[in-house]
C-alpha cells in the first residue's frame, strides 16, 4: 500500500471506525448506558480539525512524504487512456464539486435544530456571599462544652434507661469537638437524603431516583471538577439561591434547583453542605493560605 | 429732606448693587465651581470609550513588550559573538537592535495615545491613579529618556564602539537597557495589577496609606515574573518572523542563510522561554486565587473559562508549528534524516496531548446530546476537562518538545565516546520515568484534594520535567564530546513553508497574549479597581468573549500592520553593498 492510502486508511480508521464505532461502544460499556454514548458533535469536529492539521504536518515535513503523498494523485490526474481508469477519473473529479456543493448545502440550508449551548461551568458568586465560613466545620469552646454537658446528661439517662443506647461521652474539648462536628455531619446527611437525595442520590453522584426526569443531569458531586473545586461559601450560595438566583449573565442556566433559603435556615444548609461533602468523598476547596 | 431721600434713595441702590454683586459673584463662583468639576467620563465616538481605551493599551503593551524583550537578547548574542570571536552574532544582535530602534518611537507613540485617551476619557479614574501612584508619574518619563536614550546610543554606537575596551563598554550600555527596560516595567506593571489586586489603600474610602504596598501588590511579582518572560518569546518570535520576511525577500544564498540562522535563534529563544511560561502563569493564577478565591473561580470555572480552552488551542497551536519548525530543520543538517522515523511518534503524542488539552469540562452541546449524555458532562471524554489531565497533556507537550530538540541537536554527530550506550540508555530512562511519573501524578491528582493537587502535584510534575530536560542536555555535554560530525547545517536549505511557520508562530503568540490579557483585565468585571473603585460608566459589564476576539483580533492586525512598515523601514536603511561573507562561517 502506498502512503497516500496509509494517510487515507489511518484518517478513516481514526476517525470513523475509533470515533464512530469504538468509542461510543466503550463509553456505554464504562459507565454501564442505556444508550451509545458518542463525543457531541462540537468536540467531535475539533478532533476531526485537529487529527487533519496533525496529518497535514506529518506529511509536509519532509520533501519525500509530500513526493510520496502527491505522486498518486499526480498519477491519477495525468490524461487517461484505459476507459476503466478515464471513467474512474472522470467520476471521481465530478464527485468533489459535488461533495463541495452538497456539504455547503447541508450546511447552509435552514433545518430543524435545537441550538447548541455553552455552559458555564461555575458562575461568578455574588459579593455577599464571598468569605463566608461554614461555622459548624470549628465549633466554638462554648458549643463544644454546652454538648459535652447534654451528652453527660445523656449518659445519665442512658445509663438509667435500659431501652436507651449507651452514650459516649468526650473526655476534652478536642474530642468534643470532633464529636460535635460528626454529629451536625450526621444531621446533615439526615437532611440531605430529605431535601436533596431525590435528585443528587445517596452517594451523591448525581442519579438519584428523580434524576431521569429532568432534562440536565443533577450535579455529581464525585466528580473532581463540582464541589471539590469550588471553596464551600460557593456551594452554600448555590444551595441557599438555586437556580433562580443564577446571574443573569450566561443564561440560559437550565437549572432546577430549588431556593433553598425559602425553606431551610442557615444552620441547616450549612449542614447539609457538611453532610453533602462527606457523603461524596471530598472537601470542599480551601482558601489558600494568604502569604 | 430731598436730599435725605437722594441719600436713601442713593443707600437703596448700594444695597441693591451689593446684593447684586453678592449674588453674581455667588453665581460666578458656582459657574466656575461647575466649569473646573471633572466629569466621570467622556464618550469616544462610535466604538466607545472602553473600546478605544482597550485598542491603544494592547497595541503599546505589544510593542512595549517587543522593545524590552528584544534587549535581552541582544546583548546575550553580541555578548557570545565577542566571546566566541565570530561577525555574525554582531550581525544579528546589530539587527535584533535595529528594529528596536524603530520599535521605541512606535512605542512612545501607543503611550501617548493610550494616556491622552486615560485622560480624556476616564478623568476622574486617572485622578484617583495619580493621586495614588503619584511618585511613581514622576519618575517614569525619567527612566523612559534614560532608556531611550541609552537604546539610541546603544544603536548608533555599534560600530564606534566595535572593538577593544569600547566593546565593553557597548556592551555594558545593553546591559543598562535592559536593567532600565526592566525597571520600567515594573513600575507600568505596579499600575495595571493594583487595579486587579490593590493594597496599600483604605478598601472602604480608597484613600492611600502605603506607597510601597501600593506598588508591592499581591499580583505584582507574579505579573513581573510572568511579563517578563513573556517579552523574551514574544521578542523572539517577532524577530524569527522578521527573519522570514527576510528570508523570503532575499535572492542570494548568503542572505538566506543569514535569515534562516536569524530565524532559527529567534524562534528558538521564543520557544524556550516560552517552555517556561506556563509555569509562570501557573503561579500567577495560584497567587490570584490566593488573593481572591472568587477572582479565581471567575477566572477559571467562570465566564472567563472558555477563554482556556481557545488558550489551549492556540498554546497547542504553537507547540505543533514549533515541533513541525524543527522536523523542518532537520532535512537541512547532514545526517537528520536518521530521526526521521520518529517524527509520527512524537505527533501521535502531541496530537493526543492536544484532544485532551482542548476538551473543555464542560462540552458544547444540543439538546439531543444532553438527553443523552445526561447531562453537559460526557462521562468518558468529560474526564478530560479537568486541571489533572491538563497539566498532565501540558507536561507530556514539553517533554515531546525536549525529545524533539534533543534529536535536532545530535542530527549531524555520531557520539565516539566508549560510554555512549549506557548514556544513551540513561537518557532514554530518564524520559520514560518522567512520563511515567507525570502520568502517575496526573491519574493520581484526580482522588486528591485540590490544594494537594494545585500546590504538590502540578508543582513536582513541572520539576520532574525540568529534571528531565537538564539533565538530559547535560548528559548530551558528555555524550557528544569529540563526537563525529556527519555533514554540515546547511543554512538557507529550508523550504518557503518553514518561513511561513515563524511568521505563524509570530502571530499566533500576539494573538494569545491580546487575549490573555483580556483575561486578566476583564478578571476585575465592574470595577476600576477591584473592590476599591467600581466603574459606574455605561460599560461597567465584562464583554463577551465573541466581541473580545474580534477587539483583540483588531489589535493584532494594527500591531501587525505596523510592524511590517517597521521592517519594510528597517530595510531601507540596510546598505546596498554586500557585506562580508559569513555563510563559510556559519556552515562551520
Amino acid at each position: 500500500m502506498n502512503f497516500f492510502w496509509k494517510i487515507v486508511l489511518f484518517f478513516v480508521a481514526i476517525r470513523y471506525g475509533f470515533f464512530e464505532v469504538v468509542f461510543p461502544r466503550v463509553s456505554q460499556w464504562a459507565v454501564n448506558s442505556p444508550d451509545l454514548l458518542p463525543a457531541p458533535a462540537a468536540a467531535m469536529s475539533m478532533y476531526t480539525w485537529l487529527m487533519m492539521v496533525a496529518i497535514a504536518i506529518y506529511i509536509l515535513s519532509s520533501e519525500e512524504r509530500i513526493a510520496d503523498f502527491m505522486t498518486p494523485i499526480h498519477q491519477f490526474l495525468k490524461p487517461q487512456t484505459a476507459a476503466a481508469k478515464k471513467g474512474m477519473q472522470i467520476v471521481v473529479l465530478a464527485a468533489i464539486p459535488l461533495f463541495g456543493g452538497w456539504s455547503y448545502f447541508d450546511v447552509n440550508s435552514p433545518k430543524m435544530v435545537s441550538p447548541t449551548a455553552v455552559r458555564i461551568q461555575h458562575p461568578t458568586m455574588p459579593g455577599s456571599f464571598e468569605g463566608m465560613k461554614n461555622p459548624l466545620r470549628d465549633p466554638t469552646e462554648e458549643q463544644v462544652e454546652e454538648f459535652i454537658a447534654e451528652q453527660k446528661e445523656l449518659a445519665e439517662e442512658a445509663a438509667e434507661d435500659e431501652e436507651m443506647e449507651p452514650v459516649t461521652v468526650p473526655n476534652n474539648i478536642e474530642d468534643g469537638r470532633i464529636a460535635l462536628v460528626s454529629k451536625w455531619t450526621e444531621e446533615g446527611a439526615a437532611l440531605y437524603a430529605v431535601n436533596c437525595r431525590p435528585c443528587h442520590g445517596m452517594q451523591a453522584d448525581g442519579v438519584g431516583p428523580m434524576a431521569v426526569g429532568w432534562r440536565l443531569q443533577p450535579a455529581n458531586f464525585r466528580d473532581p471538577g463540582t464541589i471539590a473545586t469550588i471553596v464551600e461559601e460557593y456551594a452554600f450560595w448555590r444551595v441557599s439561591k438555586g437556580g433562580p438566583g443564577l446571574p443573569s449573565a450566561s443564561t440560559p442556566w437550565d437549572s432546577a434547583m430549588p431556593i433553598w433559603d425559602l425553606d431551610l435556615s442557615e444552620n441547616e444548609r450549612w449542614k447539609i453542605l457538611l453532610g453533602e461533602y462527606f457523603l461524596a468523598g471530598v472537601g470542599p476547596r480551601q482558601t489558600e493560605k494568604l502569604e | 429732606m430731598q436730599a435725605k431721600i437722594n441719600r436713601i434713595d442713593n443707600s437703596k441702590y448700594v444695597v441693591r448693587s451689593i446684593f447684586l454683586l453678592l449674588f453674581l459673584g455667588l453665581a460666578g463662583a458656582v459657574w466656575g465651581q461647575e466649569l473646573i468639576e471633572l466629569p466621570e467620563y467622556r464618550a469616544f465616538p462610535i466604538i466607545g470609550s472602553r473600546v478605544a481605551v482597550w485598542i491603544a493599551a494592547e497595541v503599546h503593551l505589544m510593542f512595549a513588550a517587543f522593545v524590552l524583550g528584544v534587549p535581552m537578547f541582544a546583548v546575550i548574542v553580541e555578548l557570545i559573538g565577542v566571546l566566541t570571536k565570530q561577525e555574525r552574532y554582531d550581525k544579528m544582535s546589530k539587527e535584533f537592535t535595529k528594529l528596536l530602534a524603530i520599535a521605541m518611537s512606535t512605542t512612545a507613540i501607543w503611550g501617548g495615545i493610550l494616556l491622552f485617551l486615560l485622560l480624556t476619557l476616564y478623568p476622574r479614574f486617572m485622578n484617583y491613579l495619580s493621586e495614588v501612584f503619584l511618585p511613581t508619574l514622576w519618575i517614569y518619563p525619567f527612566l523612559f529618556f534614560l532608556e531611550a536614550f541609552t537604546l539610541y546610543i546603544y544603536y548608533y554606537g555599534w560600530e564606534r564602539m566595535k572593538s577593544g575596551k569600547s566593546k565593553w563598554f557597548h556592551l555594558y550600555l545593553g546591559l543598562q537597557l535592559n536593567i532600565v527596560g526592566t525597571v520600567l516595567l515594573l513600575v507600568a506593571n505596579a499600575w495595571a495589577t493594583f487595579m486587579m489586586t490593590p493594597g496599600g489603600v483604605d478598601m472602604k474610602t480608597g484613600a492611600l496609606m502605603n506607597i510601597w504596598e501600593v506598588i508591592d501588590n499581591f499580583a505584582w511579582w507574579p505579573i513581573n515574573i510572568h511579563r517578563l518572560i513573556a517579552n523574551v518569546t514574544f521578542g523572539g518570535a517577532i524577530v524569527a518572523a522578521y527573519a522570514a520576511f527576510k528570508f523570503l525577500h532575499s535572492s542570494t544564498d548568503e542572505d538566506k542563510a543569514h535569515y534562516d540562522w536569524m530565524g532559527y535563534v529567534g524562534n528558538m529563544i521564543a520557544i524556550w522561554s516560552f517552555l517556561v511560561l506556563p509555569f509562570a502563569g501557573y503561579w500567577l493564577m495560584r497567587e490570584l486565587y490566593q488573593y481572591d478565591q472568587t477572582m479565581g473561580i471567575t477566572m477559571m470555572g467562570g465566564f472567563l473559562s472558555w477563554l482556556w480552552i481557545i488558550q489551549a488551542v492556540l498554546i497547542s497551536s504553537l507547540f505543533l508549528a514549533s515541533n513541525y519548525y524543527l522536523w523542518l530543520g532537520m532535512e537541512r543538517i547532514d545526517g537528520g534524516e536518521r530521526y526521521q522515523k520518529y517524527i509520527k511518534y512524537m505527533l501521535s503524542v502531541l496530537l493526543l496531548c492536544v484532544w485532551v488539552w482542548a476538551t473543555p469540562h464542560s462540552l458544547v452541546v444540543s439538546p439531543e446530546e444532553v438527553a443523552v449524555m445526561g447531562g453537559v458532562h460526557h462521562p468518558v471524554i468529560g474526564i478530560f476537562g479537568v486541571m489533572s489531565a491538563k497539566m498532565t497533556a501540558v507536561n507530556f507537550m514539553i517533554l515531546t518538545s525536549a525529545i524533539g530538540f534533543m534529536f535536532y541537536r545530535r542530527a549531524n554527530k555520531v557520539a565516539t565516546v566508549s560510554y555512549a550506550m549506557p548514556l544513551n540508555l540513561l537518557q532514554a530512562g530518564i524520559f520514560a520515568g518522567v512520563g511515567a511519573y507525570v502520568l502517575y501524578l496526573g491519574v493520581d491528582g484526580y482522588f486528591v484534594e485540590p490544594s494537594i493537587r494545585v500546590n504538590k502535584y502540578s508543582v513536582w510534575q513541572v520539576l520532574a520535567v525540568l529534571f528531565a530536560i537538564i539533565s538530559t542536555t547535560v548528559i548530551d555535554v558528555f555524550l557528544f564530546k569529540n563526537s563525529e560530525s556527519l555533514g554540515k547545517f546547511h543554512w538557507g536549505k529550508m523550504p518557503q513553508r518553514s518561513q511561513y511557520i515563524l511568521i505563524f508562530i509570530a502571530v499566533t503568540f500576539t494573538w494569545l497574549m491580546g487575549l490573555m490579557g483580556y483575561a486578566r483585565s476583564a478578571i476585575r468585571q465592574h470595577w476600576h479597581v477591584y473592590k476599591v473603585m467600581e466603574d459606574t460608566s455605561v460599560d461597567a459589564f465584562a464583554p463577551t468573549l465573541g466581541f473580545a476576539s474580534n477587539v483583540v483580533s483588531v489589535c493584532v492586525l494594527i500591531f501587525l500592520g505596523l510592524v511590517m512598515f517597521i521592517f519594510w523601514l528597517g530595510s531601507l536603511a540596510d546598505p546596498k553593498k554586500k557585506e562580508t561573507p559569513v555563510v563559510a562561517e556559519m556552515n562551520r
